[in-house]
């Protein structure tokens, strides 16, 4: 709702979203309000207040995240029932049956906050987790014109935020025994943080006699934060009524803490521009947080740039219309990061006692040196626009190099005392790439009228400089287990394993061959058999490319296998509006990259109880038989070793939205006393074009250097189709 | 102009004043520049030294005991140690917690002073007797870490910020031995170390910290390690002849021996790690967790020296009325086993468990230190054996098992050594000391009995191989750990063992 006057105008809204999520058990509810009023006191002075609150009630199982849920969901055998089966008649009752015994399928376990071995059906319907987050804003803004030229804005905003959140974990879904600290185990976490910010701006826009523009802008700005957080966790509560942590009968866990951060940030930026056609740009930054160590706490950063307005020059006004503009730009900028959390600090923390004594001791290495991790940034680019805005193209080049790199928990040498460091700057990364978007009119009359645009981009990544305490991650023979290799003047994301070959079929295949394909014999004249690792192979086993021929495959037969950051990244979309009806579209596609499908692993590997896709019917199972899949052993071989088998490519491209409008004409609005009026469907997710034998190719890329990108049965994005109208009056 | 240096000044105030505004205290930790304010603090990390020992005890067990096979494992992974095939991916040769005690020395040291300035409560007296036990802690830990890796990083300040270098080489036995005896001769000569520590809480603060007593027992026994016979001997009988009312004595009544392991802090005792279950629940990392009677996967004596346990057990039954070291008190026989437990850390005298798993670790007694003069003298010269057996046979009345009556001028040194070591082995079984005599033993003068040793090792060993034995202990570098491969990729400046390098 909006409305105003001469002197004040205010905007209002308020609104309710409630949505069901893939997965059974989960919900959100979200309900949010919105207030704006403005006053204009004089031509020069204008005051604001926003408003907003907004609150969230999300409701999930126990585990949280779906991907753990939907692949314990595929483990599960396919004759072990979700509920307990009626002796007599054979039929399905509905009490859960959940019993995990070592032996088969193994006991429930938490392991990196991921739960294992539980009955998913029970989960989804009787665990609680429940949160509820609430946000308020208010703020303040106060805009004043000194004169013409020169104006004065300030705003002020607190904002409060809070979480609770209740879990219950039921025995009948994870069958442990009744003094485990899982068994019907209730938790209880609140969190609130309190936000103050404020910012203060001056803008100079001058345009002096003739051909020079001056705009000049000084901002500045600080922000405070402070949080604190509770949580505890009990178990053996009696029922899921009692789930409050108050009730249970033994403490699991508990926490609290708190904390406050500051920072500030200084920005002045001069823009100089003359005729119209040269323009120079230069701004400095100067930036203080409190996560920095006192020694450099402040940052000092500036940036340059230069434009150049090609459709101003008197050689294009006159001649070409055609052209509205052509401009070349290029910048030079520093920026700087600073560190999560304020671990800078040497702090000391009690340990226990030794006989009657209390004991402290040192937790951390006060961290002096601490630098900003500093991004330099060049870029080069062109706009081009013709034929009055039909045809529009922007291309931009850009090369970024990171140096100082925050390293978090690095390890250091025990004989200091402690094993790690929080944050240490070490490291180089070089990205650059390319940006190249077209915006079209293809056909307009007046009738019609059809637009599309379309963006290509393009990355490259290379290590530079490896971090000076960079410890690899160390590869052990084994299956399932790919290396990952960091090296200096490659791109990050690349992995390593094996080259599979398929099945041996029979005896004859076993045998180890030389490069030029001969039989190898041993000593006493007999043929070498291969052997995977310590084991030695028979017919039915993974066959994989012995790189040295050497009889054996281990980690010296590992070739590079691929790399999961994509080579090029696009969007595209499209408008067609015939008089009142829109139909517009939206694509989005990332291609080159390449993933390990880790599900696949898990439901081909025939290793151990879990269950198997469909793919293992077609296994090895006597000489001469043809096929990809190894024989099935259990609980021993090499016959899921880290090769291409499980490696795809994941380029994928998707219609991401699909909508129809119809706008109501004029003349039936103005007759029923509103102003407009449209209707619209949208389909979300409609389509996507891949090869990838997953659920969803849209894996996220690792947060670190020494991760791989695997697919964990992550929950594919919805198929969603949404219908509403806009109604102003 | 002047408006400009008006608002360079302001915005210079400002921004200091910004700087003062982002300087935030965390709210839940001590920092470093809040604490070293007062003696409490100083005492505090004394007690986070001693926290960090007892956190050592598992690595004790093993780098005492199983190389040496008096007390053997049939471990898997544990048994790589005893039978010389340790890699340096195991987790065995990690030094990372001895290092933390050595850090907490390290601060103690280095702040004490400053803290004695600014208290005015903190006597120099009082500084000087923390800084004492500091330097017996830092002491022993090289001790332990020299005696087992060789070479290994000297540190010597406290790490409290990222100035410091990180990667430091490894220095030499000869440095690591001269900087012990330096710590401490340079805490025995500030005449601070305490003999006595007050203490109405705690009845046994003396035998829990660091005393002179401890110190001149250290002492003894670097010297007797770094082949310095005199100065062994003169700091050995600085604790036996000693005639100060809180001196450690050696207790003359065999029938209370036990008493030393069933309740601790027993007056022959010089330092010993504490536990306590009842008022303080300090159970962790005590030795009672370490040995059972009912699980067999846990220690167990070898077989030899279960042979020679039995055979002193029926020896002193026959000519008198038992020893008191014997069945129930060194050994426990669990049915239709033929190797028995060690008893010391987990039973009663009167043969039932211990109701506790609280026992105390004693590092040093007055009968090791007597056993360490008798060691001495023998290395000594002929001239000197008769006192030696003396101290030997005073020894064995204590523990009422028949003395040794024999001709001196018909022994050989090394006949006179093997009944010292034996001597060792019953007396001091099961308190983590054999495979250092052994040791010893093997390397002392050049290597003189290096075949014998290495025929001992093989004569106690169960679980390798004579012939893998032979090969390994051939070469002097395999008789130390490997320094662990973590240590190694985090440090740049650290050098593998060479004979390690070469099994990589």
């Amino acid at each position: 709702m909006r409305g105003g006057g001469d002197k004040a105008d205010y905007r209002f809204s308020l609104g309710h979203v409630k949505e069901d999520g893939a997965t059974i058990g989960n919900s959100k509810q979200t309900i949010s309000t919105t207030l704006n009023v403005g006053y204009r006191f004089s031509q020069k002075l204008r005051f604001d207040v926003d408003f907003s609150y907004a609150q969230t009630e999300h409701d999930q199982p126990w585990n949280g995240g779906s991907e753990t849920l939907r692949s314990e969901a595929f483990f599960k055998m396919p004759n072990k029932s979700p509920y307990w089966i009626d002796p007599v008649t054979g039929e399905r009752t509905d009490k859960y049956f959940s019993r995990q015994d070592v032996s088969y399928e193994d006991t429930f376990t938490v392991s990196d906050k991921k739960a294992k071995n539980y009955n998913p059906v029970a989960m989804v319907h009787e665990s609680m987790n429940n949160t509820m987050s609430r946000e308020t804003r208010v703020k303040f803004m106060l805009d004043y014109r000194i004169n013409p030229d020169l104006k004065y804005t300030v705003w002020v905003a607190l904002n409060q935020s809070s979480t609770k959140n209740r879990k219950f974990l039921p025995q009948i879904a994870t069958g442990v025994i009744w003094n485990s600290q899982y068994a019907n185990q209730s938790t209880d976490n609140m969190s609130d943080a309190l936000t103050l910010q404020t910012e203060n701006k001056l803008l100079y826009i001058k345009n002096f006699e003739g051909d020079h523009t001056l705009i000049a802008n000084a901002v500045f700005r600080t922000k405070q934060v402070q949080k604190s957080s509770y949580a505890g966790a009990t178990a053996g509560n009696a029922s899921s009524g009692l789930s409050d942590p108050i009730v249970g009968t033994n403490v699991a866990d508990f926490g609290s803490s708190k904390s406050e951060a500051r920072s500030y940030s200084g920005v002045g930026l001069v823009n100089y521009t003359y005729k119209g056609r040269y323009v120079a740009q230069g701004s400095i930054t100067v930036e203080g947080n409190s996560h920095m160590g006192r020694s450099k706490r402040t940052g000092i950063f500036y940036g340059v740039g230069t434009s150049w307005n090609i459709q101003n020059e008197p050689f294009f006004e006159d001649r070409a219309d055609w052209l509205d503009e052509a401009k070349l730009r290029a910048s030079y900028g520093v920026t700087g990061k600073s560190p999560d959390g304020s671990y800078f600090m040497g702090a000391y923390t009690s340990l226990g006692s030794y006989m009657d004594m209390s004991a402290v001791s040192p937790t951390r290495i006060q961290l002096d040196d601490l630098q900003w991790q500093t991004t330099r940034d060049v870029s080069l680019g062109a706009d081009f626009s013709f034929l009055r805005g039909k045809v529009t193209f922007n291309v931009d080049w850009y090369r970024r190099m990171t140096s100082d790199l925050l390293q978090k928990d690095v390890n250091i040498p025990s004989t200091t005392g402690f094993s790690s460091i929080k944050y240490y700057n070490s490291g180089k990364v070089l990205n650059s790439g390319v940006e190249f978007r077209t915006d079209l009119v293809l056909f307009q009359n007046k009738e019609w009228r059809v637009t599309g645009w379309m963006n290509l981009s393009r990355n490259k990544n290379e290590v530079k400089e490896l971090p000076g305490n960079m410890v690899q991650e160390n590869y052990s023979f084994g299956n399932g287990n790919y290396a990952i290799l960091v090296e200096e003047g490659r791109p990050l994301g690349s992995f390593y394993g094996y080259r599979y070959e398929g099945v041996y079929q029979n005896h004859d295949a076993t045998y180890a061959r030389d490069a030029q394909d001969n039989i190898m014999n041993n000593v006493n004249g007999d043929p070498i058999i291969m052997s995977n690792g310590t084991a030695q192979v028979y017919p039915g086993d993974a066959k994989y490319q012995d790189i040295n021929h050497d009889g054996i495959i281990n980690e010296y037969d590992i070739v590079y296998l691929g790399n999961y950051m994509p080579t090029l990244t696009t969007g595209a979309g499209f408008s067609i509006r015939y008089k009142d009806v829109q139909l517009s579209a939206r694509f989005h596609g990332r291609f080159g990259q390449k993933i390990i499908n880790r599900t696949r692993i898990d439901n081909e590997a025939m290793y151990n109880t879990n269950n198997q896709s469909r793919a293992t019917l077609r296994r090895w199972k006597k000489e001469g038989d043809d096929t990809d899949i190894p024989r099935a052993l259990y609980n021993e071989g090499y016959n899921y070793l880290g090769s291409d088998r499980f490696v795809e490519d994941a380029s994928y491209f998707r219609l991401q939205s699909l909508s129809m409008t119809y706008y109501i004409p004029k003349a039936v609005c103005s007759r029923w006393g509103i102003n407009s009026l449209n209707v619209f469907v949208t389909g979300y997710n409609l389509l996507t074009l891949t090869k990838y034998t997953g659920q969803d190719p849209e894996v996220s890329i690792p947060t670190t250097a020494t991760k791989l990108a695997q697919d964990n049965s992550l929950a594919p994005a919805t198929i969603r189709i949404s219908c509403g109208l806009n109604l102003t009056f | 102009m002047k408006k400009h240096l008006i608002l360079s000044i302001i915005s210079l105030l400002f921004l200091s004043s910004c700087n003062n505004w982002l300087d935030i205290l965390p709210n839940n930790e001590q920092v470093t520049e809040m604490y070293w304010k007062s003696k409490e603090d100083v005492e505090q990390v004394v007690a986070a030294g001693y926290y960090y020992m007892r956190q050592t005890t598992p690595y004790l067990i093993d780098w005492g005991e199983l190389r040496g096979s008096s007390i053997m494992t049939p471990y898997t992974e544990k048994d790589k140690l005893q039978n010389f095939q340790l890699l340096a991916t195991s987790s065995l040769c990690e030094w990372g917690i001895f290092y933390q005690v050595i850090n907490m020395a390290n601060s103690v040291l280095d702040y004490a002073p400053e803290v004695q300035g600014i208290d005015n409560t903190y006597t120099i007296e009082a500084m000087r007797s923390h800084q004492t036990e500091a330097y017996f802690m830092r002491a022993l830990m090289y001790f332990y870490l020299v005696r087992n890796f060789k070479e290994v990083p000297l540190v010597l300040s406290a790490y409290v910020d990222d100035s410091t270098p990180y990667n430091i080489p490894k220095s030499t036995e000869e440095e690591i031995i001269a900087q012990i005896k330096q710590d401490i001769t340079t805490a025995l000569e500030s005449r601070a170390a305490k003999e006595f520590f007050e203490n109405t809480s705690w009845a046994y603060a003396s035998k829990g910290r660091a005393t002179k007593w401890a110190l001149y027992a250290l002492m003894a026994e670097v010297c007797l390690w770094s082949e310095d016979y005199d100065d062994c001997i003169i700091y050995a009988n600085e604790l036996i002849d000693a005639t100060s009312a809180y001196r450690p004595a050696f207790v003359m009544d065999g029938s209370i021996w036990f008493e030393m392991f069933e309740i601790g802090n027993s007056n022959e005792s010089i330092f010993e790690l504490n536990w306590e279950s009842g008022t303080y629940s300090q159970t962790a990392y005590s030795p009672s967790n370490y040995f059972s009677k009912y699980e067999t996967t846990t220690y167990q004596f070898s077989r030899a020296t279960t042979n020679r346990l039995q055979e002193q057990q029926t020896q002193a039954n026959l000519y008198g009325s038992g020893t008191y070291r014997g069945l129930n008190a060194t050994y426990n026989n669990t049915e239709g086993e033929t190797r028995a437990i060690p008893w010391k850390y987990i039973g009663l005298q009167n043969g039932s468990d211990r109701t506790t798993t609280d026992a105390n670790l004693i590092i040093y007694r007055m009968a090791d230190v007597m056993l360490m003069k008798a060691e001495a003298l023998i290395w000594k010269g002929q001239n000197y054996w008769e006192e030696a057996l003396n101290i030997i046979n005073q020894i064995r009345a204590r523990a009422n098992v028949p003395e040794y009556e024999l001709n001196l001028s018909a022994l050989t040194e090394e006949s006179l050594l093997q009944i010292l070591l034996e001597e060792r082995d019953l007396e001091l079984a099961a308190e983590f000391k054999r495979w250092y005599d052994l040791v010893r033993f093997g390397k002392s003068q050049n290597y003189k009995y290096k075949t014998q040793f290495i025929n001992m090792i093989i004569e106690n060993n169960e679980t390798a191989s004579s012939s893998w034995l032979r090969s390994v202990l051939q070469n002097n570098n395999a008789w130390c750990l490997p320094i662990n491969e973590k240590e190694l990729t985090s440090n740049d400046a650290l050098v593998q063992n060479p004979y390690y390098e070469s099994t990589n």
